[in-house]
C-alpha cells in the first residue's frame, strides 16, 4: 500500500507582488550577436571598435542588470572607450569612468553623449586618470557610493610595435596586472559594503601555454580586501541549441594553428571570457572607504549631500 | 623546351573553420549518449569529446577516478546517495564508449592522501577496481581492450591520455602523482573540475591545480567550458539587447532588493588540459592571444 503525498499547490503571489526571478545561469549567453552588431545596436561611435580591450556591450549589460538596481552607480576605473558607461546608461544606472588614455577619454565622452542623445536619462562622467590629473578631490563625492565596479584586465594589443614585445623590455603582463591593481586601488575607497566588483578576463597565452591570470587577479583583489564569491563564463560565440558557433578572426585562427604546431594538440578557438565576481565585505572598514584627502578634514569634505546623484556627478566632472 | 614548373611562393594553408574546437563545449542533449547509472550524460559526452579530440585510435587512455569526498569510502555502485551527490564516481563507466572508439582503456582509482602507507602500493580494492598509489610511478589499473577476444594486456608504462576529475574540496591527491611519468611525450592530461560557490567564499580549484601540476612538469595549454545543461537563450539575450531601457528598469525595481544577493546557478564545469611536452620557446619572447 502506497501513501499518496500531496504537495501544496503553489499560490499566486499577492496583487502587486511578483515572484522572485529564477537565478540566472553561471554561463551568460552574451554572444548571440557579433561585436559589430552589438556596437551598432547601441549607437557607438565607429572608433569604439578600435578599443580591443573593451568589455563587450552584451557582457556589460548582463553584469549591470544582474548586480545592480535602477538608479545605482556603476564605476569602470579603466573604462577605455566607455562600453560599461553606455550600457549602464541604457539600463537606467548612473556611471563614472576613469581612463588614463586621453584619446579614449574623448571617445568615451562622445559615446556617453550619443547614448544620452538617444534617450538615456541617467548621468555619466568620464574622468582623466593620468597621473597628476586625477586628484582625490575628484573622487571625494563618490566615496562609499559605488554599487558596482565593472572592469577588465587590459592586455597590450598584439599588433603593437615589436620593440614592446622584445624580451629585454618589461614584460607586458605585470603591466596589465599592475594597471588593474592601480585601478582597483583607486576604486576601493569608493565602494560601499555589500557592493560587487566584477572583472572580465580573456584567456592569455605565453609560449603557447595558458597563463593563470584568473588566479593572479583573484590574488590581487583579495589583497585589497575583496571576497571572491563566484566565477562565471560570458559567451562570445553564438549558442544554437547544442552547437557553438565561434567568431574567431583570421588572426586568432592563425594563432591557434601556430600553437597547435608547437604543442601538438588542438587549441580551442576563443568562445568565452572568464568573469570573476567579488563582493565587498559588510564590515568594510570606514577608514578604507574614505579616499585620502590632501586638503585635510576628510570627514567634512567627504560628506555628500543627499539628493540627485547628478549633482555630484557633474561636480566631479 | 619544356615549360618549367611554376615555382611560386609557397603558401601556407590555414585550417578550415571547423578544424579547431571552441573553448566552450555543449555536452547536453546528445540522444546517442544517454549516460549510465553512475555517469551523467554530460560527463560521458565530455569524455567522448576529449578522447576523440586529443587521441587517435589505438592510443592508451587511463580513466582515473578521484578519491571520494568521504575519504575512506570508495565508489560503491550500490550507494545511490553518493552517486547523486558526486557525479565523478562513475568515471569508469565510460570504458565501453571509449572502447567502441578504438582506444585501449585502463581504469584506476586514486587513493586519498590520508591513507598513504608510505612508498608502498595500496592493495587493490574490490568493486571499483584497483587503486592507484599516489607514489607509484606507473598505473596499475584494470585493462579493457578493443578486441574482446584477446586477453587483457598488462598496462603500459605511459599512456597517451589521462582523464580524471577533481573536486574543489579534495585536491591533495593531485600533488602526489608523478603525472609527467605517466604520460607519453605528447600525452594529454584532462582534469574535469568545477568551482564551488555554495559557501560564503568561492572555492575555485583552477589555480591550485595549475600550480600543482606545473610543479610536475606538465603545462596548462587549454581551458574548456563544459555546458552541462541547455541555456535559455531568449531570456539571457533580452537583458543585453532586447529590452527597452524603461521596461528593464521597472523590472529591476520590483524584483531586486538592495544589496543584490546574486548567486548564479552553476550549469558548467571546467576542463583543464595539460601536456607533458614543453613547447619550444619562441625567440621573440612574444605573447599571443587566442
Amino acid at each position: 500500500m502506497c501513501e499518496e503525498t500531496t504537495e501544496p499547490i503553489p499560490l499566486p503571489p499577492p496583487a502587486g507582488q511578483h515572484p522572485a526571478p529564477a537565478p540566472s545561469a553561471s554561463v551568460w549567453v552574451t554572444g548571440q550577436q557579433d561585436a559589430a552588431s552589438q556596437l551598432a545596436h547601441r549607437g557607438y561611435l565607429p572608433a569604439t571598435a578600435a578599443d580591443h580591450g573593451r568589455i563587450p556591450p552584451a557582457i556589460a549589460a548582463h553584469a549591470i542588470t544582474a548586480y545592480t538596481r535602477a538608479g545605482a552607480l556603476v564605476l569602470d576605473p579603466d573604462c577605455g572607450a566607455g562600453t560599461v558607461l553606455v550600457e549602464a546608461l541604457h539600463t537606467g544606472r548612473h556611471a563614472v569612468g576613469i581612463t588614463p588614455d586621453r584619446r579614449r577619454k574623448m571617445l568615451a565622452r562622445a559615446n556617453v553623449t550619443a547614448a544620452q542623445q538617444a534617450g538615456a536619462w541617467p548621468h555619466a562622467t568620464v574622468l582623466d586618470g593620468r597621473p597628476g590629473h586625477l586628484s582625490p578631490v575628484h573622487l571625494a563625492g563618490l566615496a562609499g557610493r559605488v554599487d558596482l565596479v565593472l572592469t577588465t584586465l587590459r592586455h597590450p594589443h598584439p599588433t603593437r610595435p615589436r620593440a614592446a614585445r622584445h624580451p629585454q623590455h618589461p614584460a607586458p603582463e605585470p603591466g596589465s596586472l599592475g594597471r588593474l591593481h592601480q585601478a582597483l586601488r583607486r576604486a576601493r575607497p569608493l565602494l560601499q559594503p555589500g557592493s560587487h566588483v566584477i572583472i572580465t578576463l580573456r584567456p592569455h597565452r605565453h609560449h603557447g601555454l595558458l597563463r593563470d591570470l584568473p588566479g593572479r587577479v583573484t590574488a590581487t583583489a583579495t589583497d585589497l580586501g575583496l571576497i571572491p564569491v563566484q566565477r562565471c563564463v560570458a559567451l562570445l560565440a553564438r549558442l544554437s541549441q547544442d552547437r557553438i558557433i565561434t567568431r574567431a578572426t583570421l588572426a586568432q585562427r592563425r594563432c591557434a594553428a601556430r600553437h597547435q604546431h608547437n604543442l601538438g594538440h588542438p587549441i580551442g578557438l576563443l568562445a568565452h571570457h572568464d568573469v570573476l565576481i567579488f563582493t565587498v565585505p559588510e564590515d568594510w572598514a570606514a577608514g578604507d572607504a574614505q579616499p585620502a584627502d590632501p586638503a585635510g578634514d576628510p570627514g567634512h569634505e567627504h560628506q555628500l549631500p543627499p539628493g540627485d546623484p547628478a549633482t555630484w556627478c557633474s561636480r566631479a566632472a | 623546351m619544356t615549360p618549367t614548373p611554376h615555382r611560386g611562393r609557397r603558401r601556407r594553408r590555414w585550417p578550415t573553420p571547423g578544424a579547431y574546437p571552441a573553448t566552450v563545449w555543449p555536452c547536453y542533449g546528445n540522444d546517442l549518449r544517454e549516460g549510465t547509472g553512475l555517469l551523467a550524460e554530460w560527463l560521458l559526452t565530455a569524455i567522448t569529446k576529449i578522447v576523440t579530440g586529443y587521441t587517435q585510435p589505438g592510443h592508451q587512455v587511463l580513466l582515473l577516478t578521484p578519491p571520494s569526498t568521504t575519504g575512506h569510502r570508495q565508489a560503491d555502485p550500490a550507494s545511490t546517495h553518493l552517486v547523486r551527490t558526486d557525479p565523478f564516481l562513475g568515471l569508469h563507466e565510460a570504458v565501453l564508449s571509449l572502447v567502441q572508439l578504438g582506444r585501449t582503456v585502463h581504469t584506476g582509482t586514486a587513493a586519498p592522501p590520508t591513507e598513504h602507507p608510505g612508498l608502498t602500493s595500496s592493495p587493490p580494492q574490490s568493486g571499483s577496481g584497483p587503486r592507484l598509489s599516489p607514489f607509484s610511478p606507473r598505473p596499475h589499473p584494470s585493462v579493457s581492450c578493443p578486441d574482446r577476444s584477446a586477453r587483457p594486456t598488462p598496462p603500459p608504462d605511459r599512456v597517451d591520455a589521462i582523464i580524471t576529475a577533481a573536486r574543489p574540496a579534495v585536491l591533495d591527491w593531485v600533488r602526489d602523482f608523478a603525472w609527467a611519468d605517466l604520460l607519453t611525450p605528447r600525452g594529454t592530461l584532462a582534469v574535469i573540475t568545477h568551482s564551488d560557490s555554495e559557501g560564503p567564499e568561492l572555492n575555485d580549484p583552477t589555480s591550485r591545480l595549475v600550480t600543482t601540476l606545473r610543479a610536475h612538469q606538465v603545462g596548462w595549454f587549454d581551458h574548456i567550458i563544459l555546458l552541462e545543461a541547455p541555456l535559455d537563450v531568449t531570456r539571457d539575450q533580452s537583458a543585453a539587447t532586447g529590452c527597452s531601457p524603461l521596461r528593464e528598469v521597472r523590472a529591476c525595481d520590483e524584483h531586486s532588493g538592495y544589496p543584490v544577493p546574486v548567486r548564479h546557478r552553476r550549469v558548467h564545469s571546467d576542463l583543464l588540459l595539460f601536456t607533458a611536452q614543453a613547447p619550444a620557446l619562441r625567440t621573440d619572447g612574444g605573447m599571443d592571444d587566442v
